[in-house]
């Protein structure tokens, strides 16, 4: 870190970007208590003659949102669920790519990155098309399963520098100690990978969570739909936007996500410092 | 040849690795190399997936039709319109350096993406890194600023998109509210030397529905959902500078715009490196905010390349284009391979 | 540690896969019972009490089982893949009757729902119900392909209260008087806010064909919309009127510049924030139950006594694909057509069934009485939310005054081109709005040439 004095002017200024990028929010969080029409109107505070603040909006999204305990509920089973299987496929594949030299290491991991520039919406119609084959259109293991392919390359490429960059005499000492591969894997790679696998699930998790395009697209029916698609049902041509209830809805879906990283934050900065933003 | 038999027999020897390596290839060739593949198949067809039995192979009748699909912006009339950007405009109500200045620049799905990134990217790149240097400068406090000012990223495209529409509200969202304000007070002051009670007039912006404010206002709304993960990011690199650098450099006599200057930037390279990456690919691919905000925005001047690919393959102003969708996708994703080619080269280069 | 965790959780995903498979697969309950699953749009989820009301038919009807659940927009497209591929996860879809359902049409998706209801009960539907979802076949006979739920009609949402402060009473006759009252309108205030005279749709998206164009120009056309080939008429005299007395609006000041923002307008009315809103007449309902205290009203549209009313009506469609149709069909008869009307009434949305403006809602129907019967003691709550529905059952007598016009209505003409062509439209006039096409006709020509060029690669693809 530079060395210098006066970090008055710095904290200034990022106190008052951190207040900046934080107000949309809070209006939310205010508003969410407000009736809908001084949400649409605007106004900071409920007009005369309305309810006040009240618990409306909450209630009424729980009441006459048919479903939306059950997009909550499925983007909790995708993102914590898909998380799980990027960093055990993810993590397994690193290290075989990482300490083992086989016929097609080289190759393999170069279309794993080569993937990176693809779009991902050159899979869409692809996967489309696949679920709509298999019959697995709409259902919560194809989505997750498209979650877990777009997902992977991270956590590979992340974890194969982790891994790599365990000394050897770590390794050989546990060989000698007579650990099979297997034995190596679980008691000496992940404990160290440790950092770099919670930034891998924060990271993961997070764009499970938010994922739209996808969810958009692969599901039809409200047993598979996701919290973001769900807060879209709350909008529509032929609807007429209800603030209020919408504004709720966005609370709710953020609460989870929040805890989250707050809960595991340091773990993140930890692990991606370690694991990879190498030249 | 003694290098293939060592590998040989250490593959004889590793084989296990090939399972550790099957659940993540399985799902990854079902899900990405099978999609890739058959969308190449695809996009040399005029597959329409209403009539999927009538589709015909049509060669390069795809790529050719992007060249002249006006929506896309890559035809003989656009690029005339182009042409005309850089002569002096025949139309008085429309001068050139203004056009050039407002970002009036001619429609279709590519030009707007451009736009977005001219608007986008600069911004994205740059302010997080200044964000980043003031964190590491500062040194109590910084992990619960950084905290905070990472929260928008937490925010799901969704949810900011509908949180921002009423922000851009042109009657009472916050910032013609405030430009309002602004103007009243300024009134106000004119009106204690004069009698005319509204000498400025100036409103805020229509920023979703006017044709030429939508792009910018999009724009804004993903720098401020994305800044804060460029600012971990840059933090990440910040770290991993050692501080003995700083040391050896203060006892040198350095100032501190000096150590930033010959110290922080060229050591951050790879990191600037690997967002500047990110954040182009990110922008070219940007979609969601536009579907939600303003469905392809005042007069289609918000559609971006990718909403328009998927307004080809979904939506019911078009036919289920899987084919030219296809080929739509494999252009942005050559041009996205040539850009990142380019940078990874010119990062090598200023290295060396 | 870590093995047995991993190990736990793969088999907790492993399980939920395999349940969530079964469930998916099998599509019928333990009991083997058919299940009739019912997908209706997310605006319709908010309004309507269907849960009680289909728990009423599950109770009177045990031999069937019914699910209900919602849909986003534009997911019809989706669905016609599923189609396609001769499976469907909805048994009934309630859907709008018209460009939505015609690309089904033409696929031979949809069953023909007369095939599964007597002549009497399809007597008992309006006449404007059922022009958008019939298609004449080949043989000369008319197959109906929806079971009408639901009416709407373009109407002018007005704050009645306000417009009397004004001295203005009566429905304007001319949209030259409609322009002169919204003048009349300027000034008034709402907490702080400027209430605008007029509410309109002038950005991107669906609305302004359909609530603008259309009935500007069924007014100056006297009804004939349509060219001689079916499509929509954009050019030529009546057009360009219709264009620049919408401009004139803007011009005038009456309307706000957040016309031009997607979706606004709705918004705004809803925070009483408009004096006058041309749209379908489902918004003066909505806004009412927003406040209470004022008086909003749905007043017929200027020309449409000569020219008839813009009509859209919602219904059940049932797909081909199913495998319960029969049930599907009489399910959509007898609860949504039928059973769930007051409540529809209430939402503002007009009944298809012709029977009710004649006679009003019989506060205390057949089933009803024998529902109660059986739950005389223990009364459960969709029982009382059903009663409570009946108690309140009225019929308006704005929805009696509109019922005329229900003889006559008219729908977007060339409904499978529709979208495409009021895509088009909304963006011609927004560039007329915003100058950049000096004159009507110059609007209107670029958007005939987009138009033909769009019926040129139709014809094309041999559609």
């Amino acid at each position: 870190m530079t060395v210098g004095k006066r970090p008055i002017i710095s904290y200034t200024l990022l106190i008052v970007i951190a207040i900046a990028g934080i107000v949309p929010f809070t209006w939310v969080i205010y508003g969410s208590f407000m009736p809908r029409s001084d949400i649409d109107a605007g106004r900071l505070w409920p007009s005369d003659g309305t309810d006040g603040f009240t618990l409306a909006n909450y209630r009424l999204t729980f009441d006459k949102l048919q479903g939306f305990d059950l997009y909550y509920r499925n983007s909790l089973l995708l993102a914590v669920g898909g998380t799980f299987l990027v960093l055990l496929a993810g993590s397994l594949a690193a290290f075989a790519l990482a300490r083992y030299r086989f016929l097609g290491n080289r190759l393999i991991f170069l279309i794993f990155l080569l993937t990176i520039m693809v779009p991902a919406e050159v899979t869409l119609m692809g996967q489309f098309d696949l679920l709509l084959a298999t019959g697995l259109y709409s259902t919560l293991t194809g989505l997750c399963l498209s979650y877990v392919a777009g997902n992977l390359v991270l956590t590979i490429f992340l974890m194969r520098n982790v891994f790599a960059g365990i000394p050897n005499d770590v390794i050989d000492a546990a060989a000698i100690d007579g650990a099979s591969r297997w034995q190596v894997f679980w008691q000496v790679c992940m404990p160290i990978g440790a950092n770099g696998l919670s930034a891998c699930a924060i990271l993961t998790f997070l764009n499970i969570w938010n994922e739209f395009t996808f969810a958009l697209t692969m599901t039809v029916t409200d047993k598979a739909m996701t919290l973001p698609v769900g807060i879209t049902l709350l909008q529509g041509q032929w609807s007429v936007t209800h603030s209020g209830a919408l504004f709720a809805t966005v609370m709710m879906s953020f609460v989870p996500m929040a805890l989250v990283f707050v809960l595991l934050q340091k773990y993140f900065v930890r692990g991606l410092t370690a694991g990879a933003v190498k030249g | 040849m003694a290098q293939t038999e060592s590998l040989l027999r250490a593959t004889r020897k590793n084989w296990p690795a090939y399972l550790y390596l099957l659940p993540a290839a399985l799902v990854f060739a079902a899900f990405v190399i099978y999609p890739i593949g058959r969308a190449a198949v695809w996009s040399f067809t005029d597959l329409s997936l209403l009539d999927p039995a009538s589709a015909r192979y049509v060669g390069w009748d795809n790529y050719r039709a992007i060249l002249s699909d006006e929506d896309v912006g890559l035809d003989p009339k656009t690029l005339a319109d182009w042409r005309s950007m850089f002569r002096a405009g025949d139309d008085p109500a429309r001068p050139t350096w203004k056009r050039w200045l407002t970002f009036d620049w001619p429609g279709g799905a590519v030009w707007n993406t451009v736009k977005f990134t001219v608007l986008f990217l600069p911004v994205y790149v740059i302010i997080p890194l200044i964000i980043a240097a003031m964190l590491d400068h500062v040194r109590t406090g910084s992990v619960f600023l950084r905290t905070v000012i990472f929260i928008p990223v937490i925010i799901s495209v969704a949810v900011a998109s509908v949180i921002w529409i009423i922000l851009y509200n042109p009657n009472y969202g916050i910032f013609n509210l405030a430009i309002a304000l602004v103007r009243d007070a300024l009134n106000w002051i004119v009106g204690l030397v004069s009698t005319n009670e509204a000498y400025f007039t100036f409103t805020g912006p229509n920023w979703l529905g006017d044709r030429l404010w939508a792009m910018p206002a999009i724009a804004f709304m993903c720098f401020w959902n994305g800044m804060g993960l460029n600012v971990l990011l840059y933090l990440v690199g910040l770290n991993r500078i050692d501080s003995e650098l700083y040391e050896a450099a203060v006892v040198d006599g350095a100032t501190p715009r000096q150590q930033f200057l010959r110290i922080t930037l060229p050591l951050l390279r790879p990191t600037t490196y690997l967002v500047v990456l990110l954040s182009l690919i990110g922008s070219l691919r940007v979609f969601g905010q536009m579907w939600i905000m303003t469905e392809g925005g005042p007069q289609d001047s918000t559609v971006s390349y990718v909403m328009y690919l998927y307004r080809v393959a979904f939506h019911p102003t078009r036919d289920f284009e899987f084919g030219y969708a296809s080929a739509l996708a494999f252009v942005l994703a050559a041009v996205i391979f040539v850009l990142t080619a380019c940078t990874q080269r010119f990062s090598r280069a200023v290295e060396q | 540690m870590l093995r047995w965790i991993c190990a736990i959780m793969l088999l907790l995903v492993v399980a939920a896969v395999v349940a969530e498979q079964y469930v998916v697969r099998t599509g019928r309950t333990v009991t083997g019972k058919p299940v009739v699953r019912v997908a209706c749009a997310s605006w319709q989820m908010g309004e309507m009490p269907f849960e009680p009301f289909i728990e009423a038919y599950r109770q009177t009807h045990p031999e069937v089982e019914v699910e209900l659940a919602i849909l986003p927009d534009d997911s019809n497209n989706k669905l016609v893949m599923l189609w396609q591929h001769d499976q469907t996860p909805y048994d009934v879809l309630i859907a709008y009757a018209d460009e939505e359902i015609h690309t089904f049409i033409r696929q031979g998706l949809l069953a023909d729902v007369s095939e599964y209801l007597t002549p009497e009960q399809m007597a008992t539907f309006v006449p404007a119900s059922m022009a958008g979802s019939t298609v004449v076949g080949p043989d000369g006979r008319p197959r109906r392909y929806m079971v009408p739920f639901t009416i709407e009609m373009m109407t002018l949402n007005v704050q009645a209260h306000l417009l009397r402060q004004r001295g203005h009473t009566k429905p304007p006759a001319t949209w030259d008087e409609l322009r002169r009252m919204a003048a009349d309108c300027k000034g008034f205030e709402s907490a702080g806010r400027t209430v605008w005279p007029m509410a309109c749709d002038f950005g991107q998206g669906f609305f302004f064909g359909q609530n603008y164009y259309i009935p500007l120009l069924a007014a100056f056309t006297e009804g004939h919309i349509a060219d001689a080939e079916g499509r929509l008429v954009i050019t030529g005299p009546a057009a360009e009127r219709a264009f620049a007395e919408a401009k004139q609006w803007y011009l005038d000041g009456l309307v706000s510049e957040s016309a031009k923002v997607f979706e606004q307008a709705d918004r705004d009315f809803m925070a009483g924030l408009a004096v006058i809103y041309p749209h379908w007449q489902s918004r003066s309902a909505y806004a009412q139950l927003e406040f209470p205290n004022a008086e909003f009203a749905p007043w017929p549209v200027p020309g449409s006594d000569v020219a008839g009313s813009l009509v859209s009506c919602y219904g059940a469609v049932v797909p081909k694909a199913s495998l319960v149709k029969e049930q599907a069909v009489q399910f959509a008869y007898e609860c949504l057509s039928q059973w769930i009307q007051p409540a529809v009434v209430v939402t503002g949305k007009m009944p298809p069934v012709s029977d009710v403006y004649d006679h009003g809602f019989d506060k205390s129907p057949a089933w009803l009485q024998k529902l109660q019967e059986r739950f005389a003691r223990g009364k459960p709550e969709w029982l009382e939310a059903v009663e409570k529905v009946y108690a309140q059952a009225r019929l308006p007598q704005w929805m009696v005054d509109l019922r005329p016009a229900l003889q006559k209505g008219y729908s977007f003409p060339d409904k499978l081109m529709w979208p495409k062509v009021n895509h088009e439209l909304a963006i011609e006039f927004q560039r007329y709005l915003d100058g950049i096409h000096a004159t009507p006709a110059d609007a209107l020509a670029a958007l005939k040439k987009s138009v033909d060029a769009m019926y040129e690669r139709r014809r094309e693809r041999g559609m």
